[in-house]
């Protein structure tokens, strides 16, 4: 891996594009300006980590473009996006495989077509004998695969990812940084990755995009090549990758 | 998952203390029942306590058994059953809805919550005489009197649960670009039906307060009317058959929603 500063060129096509955008919550108590000035593009099949110190508005930058929020300036380029949380929230009533067609269910797209689909990510991601058991009886890691499968059943072009592996214990976070990395590679989908783990975007990332503090603009932008033999947990090993985490790590 | 063959003599002795102390429980709460009723009929027998004011339970049932051979005991038993029931079925009908209602908009819910609290503090039974004055028939002002015990606290603990749904999973439904129909029938109303379960407990018990003041207020049939006659001629052996049927009732009512409940937790 070498670590260049800035951007490189290339000739793939833009997933996501955010052109100056910024962004104000209105209270009762006053306007929070959170986003100043965000500019940022996301190649297709891209792995982007978005840092940054804490309430410099990362989330934000996530429901902005999933769509849940409209940015108060600036213009959004985006594509049919998932969104995967910090939690796995699946719901408690609902079977693995009801889990995994919710999304279908809503879209009001459920057709023999995409549930044999749903049935083959299933098989496929190693949740067969799961298929109908409840949430509770699964361990945190296969629930966290669900909420995967659940967003993959929709085909999106990029996965958004909000901190989805923080709510995991130590050991099951690495094993399944790499599963949902692996997955993501093999599909070929563009990500944008939200996390306060700097070595977890260090050890992810074609590209890292770093904030500045509230009311945030971009402070830089570093591009990355990574060795696509190696898994997220053996880059973590790696002097380059812990030496990039302290940089992002310090103020 | 397999079910293990062989128990550990640990857990056998568990086990074995377990079921034991379910019986003697059982137990205890029969004979607590035994000796009361023996107690009670003994004692207005040798004429400690008198019978006339607080009947016996041979007279009870003496007093069941004459109003059930004329007929006459299930006609009142049918009546309030009907008001209770109907009642019931309208207070959590209309409650649900409004309920839903009120989620839908928050403005119109922070327009009307005011009402919500006046009306909830109310005590509803104030309204009886107007009640009847406005009703077309008397069952309908009993069950308009059911239906205003129950409705308020129907709305005010549905529309809690609904509000205090939790907001991640409502986010995870936009972003799959959920409308609120939807996210109601897929999130907010099954995360509710535990709630929703001991509202229709709390109902079911008021509903009967709210037929029997009915009775009491206006009324030719029904058990709360055969209790209000019984007091007045002296016949208190009606009195307490009526009470007694009524707790019958009433518990059984409440055993069929709790055995729902059972169910519905296992889905």
């Amino acid at each position: 891996m070498n670590a260049k500063k800035n951007t490189k060129t290339s000739a793939k096509t833009n997933a996501l594009v955010f052109k100056n955008v910024s962004h104000n919550y209105y209270e009762s108590y006053g306007e929070d300006k959170v986003l100043a000035d965000i500019s940022f593009e996301v190649k297709e099949g891209e792995f982007v980590s978005i840092v940054g110190p804490s309430g410099c508005g990362k989330t934000t930058i996530l429901s902005i473009a999933s769509g849940l929020l409209k940015q108060t300036g600036g213009e959004v380029l985006t594509q049919e996006q998932g969104y995967m949380f910090q939690k796995d929230l699946l719901f408690p009533w609902r079977t693995v495989y009801q889990n995994v067609i919710l999304g279908l269910e809503i879209k009001k797209i459920l057709t023999p077509e995409t549930a044999k689909y749903a049935d083959q990510l299933i098989e496929k991601y190693g949740l067969k004998e799961f298929r109908n058991a409840k949430p509770a009886q699964l361990s945190g890691g296969m629930r966290q695969r669900v909420a995967l499968i659940r967003t993959l059943v929709l085909k999106p072009k990029i996965l958004l990812l909000d901190e989805p592996f923080s709510a995991l214990d130590w050991g099951t976070r690495l094993a399944v940084i790499d599963d949902v990395y692996r997955i993501i590679k093999s599909a070929g989908l563009t990500a944008m990755l939200v996390t306060h783990d700097a070595e977890e975007a260090a050890s992810l990332s074609d590209k890292i995009v770093r904030l500045t503090a509230r009311p945030s603009t971009v402070r830089e932008v570093i591009s990355l090549t990574q060795n696509p033999d190696e898994t997220p947990s053996m880059r973590r090993e790696k002097h380059e990758v812990q030496a990039l985490a302290r940089s992002l790590n310090s103020v | 998952m397999k079910q293990v063959e062989k128990y550990s003599d640990g857990y056998l002795k568990f086990r074995k203390r377990q079921i034991t102390q379910k019986w003697l429980v059982r137990a205890a709460q029969f004979s607590i029942f035994a000796v009361l009723i023996i107690l009670w009929e003994v004692l207005t027998k040798y004429q400690v306590i008198d019978s006339f004011f607080i009947s016996s339970p041979s007279r009870i049932i003496k007093a069941i058994g004459e109003l059930s051979a004329s007929g006459e005991l299930f006609g009142h038993i049918g009546a309030t059953l009907y008001e209770t029931l109907a009642g019931f079925a309208i207070s959590v009908g209309l409650g649900t809805i409004i309920a839903i209602l009120l989620w839908t908009s928050s403005t119109v819910k922070r327009i009307l919550e005011p009402y919500l609290v006046l009306l909830n503090a109310l005590p509803k039974i104030a309204l009886g005489p107007v009640i009847i004055i406005l009703a077309a028939t008397q069952t309908a002002a009993i069950i308009t009197m059911c239906v205003l015990i129950c409705v308020i606290t129907t709305i005010i603990s549905l529309l809690s649960s609904f509000i205090n749904a939790d907001a991640e999973h409502i986010t995870l439904l936009k972003s799959m670009n959920a409308n609120k129909a939807q996210i109601f029938t897929k999130y907010v109303f099954p995360s509710s039906i535990p709630n929703f379960i001991s509202v229709l407990k709390v109902n079911i018990g008021l509903c009967w307060v709210g037929s029997i003041m009915g009775e009491y207020l206006t009324s030719t049939r029904g058990l709360g009317y055969l209790i209000l006659y019984g007091s007045q001629v002296f016949k208190l052996d009606y009195v307490m058959a009526s009470v007694v049927i009524i707790a019958i009732l009433a518990t059984f009512m409440y055993v069929l929603i709790s055995f729902v409940e059972k169910r519905v937790h296992k889905l």
